[in-house]
């Protein structure tokens, strides 16, 4: 609802004050309300009472003087002449009235008639019924257009001889005096009740009298107070005193007017009051929350705060806290960007700061240190980091857009501006030329050799080598190279995923006959004829055309799918051998098995899957170092290949490292020798002694030699001499697909060996 | 009460008759109760002898008339001898005697001759209490009730007479008696009994005897 803490605060002061307020208005209200109205109506009360008692009073006076007048006996005495004589009756009456101070007078004889001074007209006879009837009788009485307070009184002469009623008049004047005896100013009617209706006889405001029902008396408005007082003859009369509850209830309103104002003050001072309160608090806390964001967006400033209360303690928490997350992240970011030994900035630093440089004339690239593992071996890790600060640091020296980076590993990266390539290449002779200078560390010189790899600074594409990684194998391209210095080559580098994506084709390569085996025969230098062939894996990729088995052999063994490609050659190879056999074509076949493959199991599950009838007419061809990496497990599936009855052959003999300890474990059957063995080989030469020995030495290890990559009749006659069983290469057949194999055994041939030299 | 029962003939001149027979008046409330101070008035054919001699007196005593109710042939002169040691006013504003005798004392004496036929009503100014009622009559027999309501008249000729009661506080008019005719033959005694309403006096004025 508040996004504000002082808006919330101000509001709620605010609404908890004016709640007060008003509650106490309306205590304040209701208390005064009742009071003022209890009051009025005590008013009411009290004046209705003082009239009763006044009219009490009144009564009782002119009764007594009613009562005296009686008696007196001049008067019994011109009452007793009788009707007879009303003049002097009436001048009785006159005389009797001035005495007792009254308004009216009459006499009436038991006749029935009546006499007064005053009014002309007789009492009517139904009162004069009521009255007769020996008693006295007082109350209020409507003579006239008057109504008056009456006594009535018998007259005894001794006998009853008559009565006299005497009144005085209820008239406004009475009702003005009646409402003088409030402290209030109410108002006083006097009503005569007649018939159930309500004629105004007096009242103490100056208004026109009309007559009204009670039903129309305007109840709620009015604090009523109504006293009946007996009337002289049957009918009542009603004394109605009033007093507007407006008018009780107005020393109320103004009171509440006070407290309104007082009430508008008090909020209004609170609000500010409040307003200021929580601006006090809350203006130290936001700036507390901007200095929190400013903290989430990486800048650290000090809150400053003179308060000492809690905010401000609060803040001096947040201070000490931003500066230890400052000193961490600082050393974070040092960590993430540096090399922790070197202290040089590390490839992440490097290629950030490549990112924002403009690609077209900057070169980058990547220094690395020859034979880096044996130095470091050499001297250990802890001197090879100071020798990598100190060409570091040597790199630093020289003018370069980006600080040179310890990519580890005894590789540094730098960028450096060139307009061309050919000034690339020379600013890094020039840069070798630095780096070569013996480095001095802990008192020893130590040469340092190294080569540089660059290419021109671009943008990453999608999947693509960054730019330092292609650097860097720039740096490999011209350590295969033995150059000192390499540009990119993006051609010779390949392309990786795509080499990636054609393991995928494998699959389908197998089924629609891309991949197949082309079949090489080998030569029995002895009998001149044809007895075994070598299956070879061909793959006629329908888009990138014929793929060298190398590449995709590599990449086989490299990704996990050399198992699958040995299944699918040994199976097929089976497979065809035994189409050969069936056409009258019994050869021995060989197939190649990676090196990778052996001590993992998995050749010797293929091995029970092989149906052949002579196992001894398959051979695994297997490289000499295939035993190197775990030599036990390797010689280990050799023996189940040779339990299996399958025999084995040892491939590339005499490349590489090649180890007589390692010839001396293997059981196997034959020797192939490599084909640089035959290079430069001539009748009585060096090459040919040394192929003799070697030939000499597989005999002695009871292995048939083999030959390959023979090209010509000279090569094939120098082997035949020097012993060698079997020879194999272009000079006798190409690898060929089954079915031109077929057609090559069966037709007609010279002997690839003269006759003559054979039997020399 | 002694002087209330003595009940007395003034038609003393009727003596001398032979044939004469004797009332007796009863008079009591509707609701029984025997009522005195009834004025009982016999006239017939015969000729009234005239006013007799006999002297008629009101006393005062005790601030009270006596007796309470008097009935006195017309022309009777009454006395009202004052017997109290106080003075009294003694006076009357009914039409039949107006008069007023003021202030005499102790052993003093006044006198009313009453000639109209009527009741008087007769006061005491300054004693308002005081109230007696003579009832002047033309009739020649006339009685008043004792306290047992009972009046005797007799000496009463032959022939149809008109009896009259009346009660000074007798309601309805105050002047007019309740009238019947009897036929008397012979003598012997005849029974008359009347009821009587009688309206509360407004002063209830106790007779004191």
């Amino acid at each position: 609802m508040f996004t504000r803490l002082r808006t919330k605060l101000t509001f709620f002061y605010s609404a908890l004050f004016a709640l007060i307020m008003m509650t106490v208005a309306g205590g304040v209200y209701s208390m005064i309300s009742t009071n003022a109205i209890g009051s009025a109506r005590a008013q009411l009360e009290a004046t209705s009472a003082a009239f009763q008692r006044l009219e009490t009073l009144q009564i009782e006076q002119l009764r007594e003087n009613v009562q005296i007048s009686s008696r007196d006996f001049g008067f019994r005495s011109a009452i007793s002449l009788g009707p007879s004589e009303p003049e002097t009756i009436r001048s009785a009456l006159a005389n009797l009235r001035l005495r007792m101070n009254a308004d009216v007078a009459y006499v009436i004889f038991p006749d029935g008639t009546s006499i007064s001074d005053t009014l002309s007209a007789a009492l009517p006879a139904s009162m004069i019924d009521t009255l007769s009837d020996g008693n006295e009788h007082e109350g209020g009485v409507v003579l006239g257009q008057s109504a008056y307070r009456a006594v009535l009184s018998p007259v005894f002469a001794p006998n009853l001889v008559g009565w006299i009623l005497v009144g005085n008049r209820l008239d406004d004047s009475q009702m003005q005096a009646l409402v003088t005896l409030s402290s209030i100013p109410i108002q006083a009617e006097l009503l005569l009740l007649e018939g159930g209706r309500q004629i105004p006889v007096a009242r103490s405001t100056p208004s026109a009298p009309e007559p009204r029902s009670a039903a129309s008396a305007p109840e709620g408005q009015l604090l009523q107070q109504t006293l009946r007082l007996p009337g002289l003859a049957g009918d009542e009369m009603e004394l109605e005193l009033s007093f507007p509850r407006e008018l009780a209830l107005q020393p109320m309103w103004s009171l509440l007017r006070v407290l309104a104002v007082i009430g508008a003050l008090g909020l209004a001072l609170l609000s500010i009051a409040a307003w200021l309160l929580a601006r006090s608090i809350t203006s130290p806390l936001a700036r507390l929350e901007q200095a929190t964001r400013d903290v989430e967006d990486g800048t650290y400033q000090a809150v400053e705060l003179s308060s000492s209360d809690e905010i401000g303690r609060l803040a001096n928490s947040f201070n000490l806290m931003t500066e230890a997350i400052e000193e961490r992240t600082h050393t974070i970011t040092h960590q993430a960007l540096h090399d922790r030994e070197t202290g040089l900035p590390n490839r992440a630093f490097f290629e950030e700061r490549l990112t924002g440089l403009p690609p077209s004339d900057v070169v980058v690239s990547v220094v690395g240190i020859d034979r880096f593992q044996p130095i470091r071996d050499a001297i250990g890790y802890a001197q090879t980091a100071e020798l990598i600060k100190a060409i570091g640091a040597r790199l630093g020296l020289l003018e370069t857009v980006v600080p040179p980076a310890d990519l580890s590993g005894g590789l540094l990266a730098v960028a450096f501006q060139a307009p061309s390539d050919e000034d690339a290449e020379n600013w890094l002779a020039h840069l070798l030329d630095v780096l070569e200078q013996p480095v001095d560390i802990a008192g020893q010189k130590i040469d340092v050799m190294a080569r540089a790899g660059f290419v021109r600074n671009s943008v990453t594409e999608a999947n693509g080598p960054t730019v330092v990684e292609k650097a860097a194998i720039a740096l490999d391209q011209a350590r295969g190279a033995f150059a000192k210095t390499g540009l990119f080559d993006a051609k010779s580098y390949g392309d990786p995923v795509a080499n990636l994506s054609l393991m995928g084709d494998m699959l389908t390569g197998f089924e629609n006959g891309d991949i197949f085996l082309a079949y090489q025969p080998k030569l029995n230098l002895q009998t001149q004829k044809i007895e075994s062939v070598e299956a070879l894996l061909r793959w006629r990729h329908p888009q990138r055309g014929m793929i060298r088995p190398d590449i995709f052999v590599t990449m086989a063994e490299n990704t996990g799918h050399i198992r699958a490609l040995t299944e699918w050659v040994a199976q097929r190879a089976v497979a065809d051998q035994r189409t050969l056999a069936d056409s009258g074509l019994p050869l021995r076949f060989s197939i190649n098995v990676s090196g990778r493959q052996l001590g993992d199991g998995s050749l010797i599950e293929l091995l029970d899957t092989l149906e052949v009838s002579s196992p001894d007419q398959l051979c695994f061809e297997i490289t000499e170092t295939a035993v190197m990496g775990d030599p036990d497990n390797a010689v280990s599936d050799m023996r189940a290949i040779c339990e299996h009855g399958f025999s084995i052959s040892i491939d590339d003999y005499g490349s590489g490292l090649s180890s007589l300890a390692y010839l001396k474990m293997i059981p196997a059957q034959e020797l192939k020798i490599d084909r640089s063995l035959l290079l430069g080989l001539a009748p009585q030469s060096r090459e040919a002694f040394m192929l003799r020995s070697t030939v000499e030495l597989g005999h002695g290890l009871g292995m048939k030699v083999v030959a390959e990559g023979v090209e010509d009749v000279e090569t094939l006659e120098i082997l035949r001499d020097v012993g060698c069983d079997l020879a194999q290469g272009y000079f006798i057949c190409r690898p060929v697909p089954l079915a031109d194999l077929t057609d090559w055994l069966k037709q007609e041939r010279p002997a690839f060996l003269p006759e003559a030299r054979l039997s020399a | 009460m002694k002087l209330l029962g003595s009940t007395f003939l003034f038609a003393m001149g009727m003596v001398g008759i032979a044939q004469a027979a004797d009332l007796r008046v009863e008079v009591k409330t509707p609701e029984g109760t025997p009522l005195a101070h009834a004025v009982v008035t016999v006239s017939g054919p015969g000729k009234a002898t005239g006013v007799p001699a006999n002297a008629f007196s009101m006393a005062q005593k005790n601030k009270t008339f006596i007796p309470f109710v008097m009935v006195v042939p017309v022309g009777a002169k009454v006395a009202f001898p004052n017997q109290d040691e106080i003075k009294h006013h003694v006076f009357s504003f009914s039409p039949a005697k107006r008069f007023e005798h003021e202030l005499y004392g102790k052993g003093e004496t006044r006198t009313v001759v009453f000639d109209k036929p009527g009741t008087v009503a007769i006061g005491c100014n300054i004693h308002d209490r005081m109230e007696a009622y003579i009832r002047v009559t033309e009739a020649p027999l006339a009685a008043v009730t004792d306290e047992k309501g009972v009046a005797m008249l007799s000496g009463i000729t032959d022939g149809e007479h008109t009896v009259e009661i009346w009660h000074p506080y007798q309601k309805g008019d105050s002047d007019t008696p309740i009238s019947r005719k009897v036929s008397f033959s012979g003598s012997g005694i005849t029974t008359e009994v009347v009821e009587m309403t009688i309206g509360q006096s407004p002063r209830a004025p106790q007779q004191q005897n």
